[in-house]
């Protein structure tokens, strides 16, 4: 009778005790908690910036010919910053060449997106000169510029163009 | 008789785990206070155009303030462990905590004296003892980049006390 008795007590006093060992690592782990908000908020980043002007020069032609078309290809680059998807950079004269003379450009492209291999002429409308710009930032991307004339040019000393770079959608 | 004082015995015991379960439950309490809203700009790339987001970003030193109250005494031992429940949070983004004030209280406290990153997994960063309060922590928020789209990121910084 007494082993009987001593077994019918000790079965729920080991499962209690189970019990409170498995609570007390719970409670441990179970403590009192507090959060704050942690944000941050990235707005439309696109950043373009030109570097160099460069000076072309055309060699006065010999009688009944045109000049020979000087080009640069060294002197300007350019650094683009995008979180964007889908942009592009246009070029575009602030003002009409002046009669007879033609500037055209090429452009590398960042990794990831299309650039003008093949001399565009410029004009005062907006055109693209380097498509599918996603996601990037690079720097010292070559530009190439070419000055060409015809037979309508007339002499000049020193004229400048001014050409402007945007990037946008598209 | 012998069989009546056994059950007593039984009986105490049973009485008794609740009472320290109970114990337990009425240890530290921890409070978070502050939030970092951080806005990032064009102004904040590292050199302009060309270049990508400076490489982190660091709150003033008081950006998250920490109470622990409720200690049964100053000598009580606990720890506080962090983690993070992202809610919209882009991958290659960490957040670190730094502790950047003892705080004031009749005990002690110390770690979290280094920049610690924070995962969604709890790891201590403080350790203690008896109530504290005002204890000021830094944050900093590093791989921020332009392959991030533009948008608002948010996430949960989630202090638990433990009693030790």
């Amino acid at each position: 009778m007494k082993t009987s008795t001593f077994f019918k007590i000790a079965a729920p006093v080991l499962a209690a005790g189970s019990l409170m060992l498995s609570g007390g690592p719970a409670m441990a782990d179970a403590g009192s908690s507090s959060s704050v908000l942690i944000s941050y908020s990235v707005p439309t980043i696109a950043e373009i910036a030109m570097t160099g002007s460069p000076t072309l020069t055309l060699l006065v032609p010999a009688a009944g010919a045109v000049s020979t078309a000087v080009s640069d290809t060294s002197t300007v680059t350019y650094a683009v910053t995008t979180n964007l998807t889908s942009q592009k950079i246009t070029a575009a004269l602030a003002s009409a060449m002046p009669t007879g003379l033609t500037l055209s450009i090429t452009a590398a492209a960042p990794t990831g997106a299309t650039g003008t291999t093949t001399a565009l002429a410029l004009t005062t409308t907006p055109q693209s000169i380097v498509t599918g710009i996603a996601n990037v930032n690079a720097s010292s991307l070559a530009m190439g510029l070419t000055l060409a004339s015809d037979a309508t040019a007339v002499p000049a000393t020193s004229p400048t163009a001014t050409v402007d770079f945007t990037i946008t959608s598209g | 008789m012998k069989r009546s004082r056994i059950k007593t015995a039984f009986i105490l015991i049973v009485l008794a785990i609740p009472s320290v379960r109970g114990a337990a439950r009425a240890g530290a309490s921890i409070d978070a206070s502050g939030s970092w809203p951080l806005s990032i700009s064009s102004a904040d790339l590292q050199s302009g155009a060309g270049s990508d987001l400076v490489p982190s970003f660091i709150s003033s030193p008081s950006q998250v303030t920490l109470t622990i109250s409720g200690t049964a005494s100053p000598s009580s031992s606990w720890r506080v462990d962090v983690q993070e429940s992202d809610i919209a949070w882009p991958g290659g983004v960490t957040l670190s905590v730094l502790r950047t004030s003892d705080g004031s209280g009749p005990g002690i406290i110390s770690g979290g004296c280094a920049f610690k990153p924070v995962s969604g997994i709890p790891s201590p960063i403080l350790y203690g003892q008896g109530d504290r309060s005002s204890i000021f922590l830094q944050l900093q928020l590093s791989g921020a980049s332009i392959k991030t789209s533009p948008s608002n990121y948010l996430t949960s910084l989630i202090f638990t006390v433990v009693d030790l």
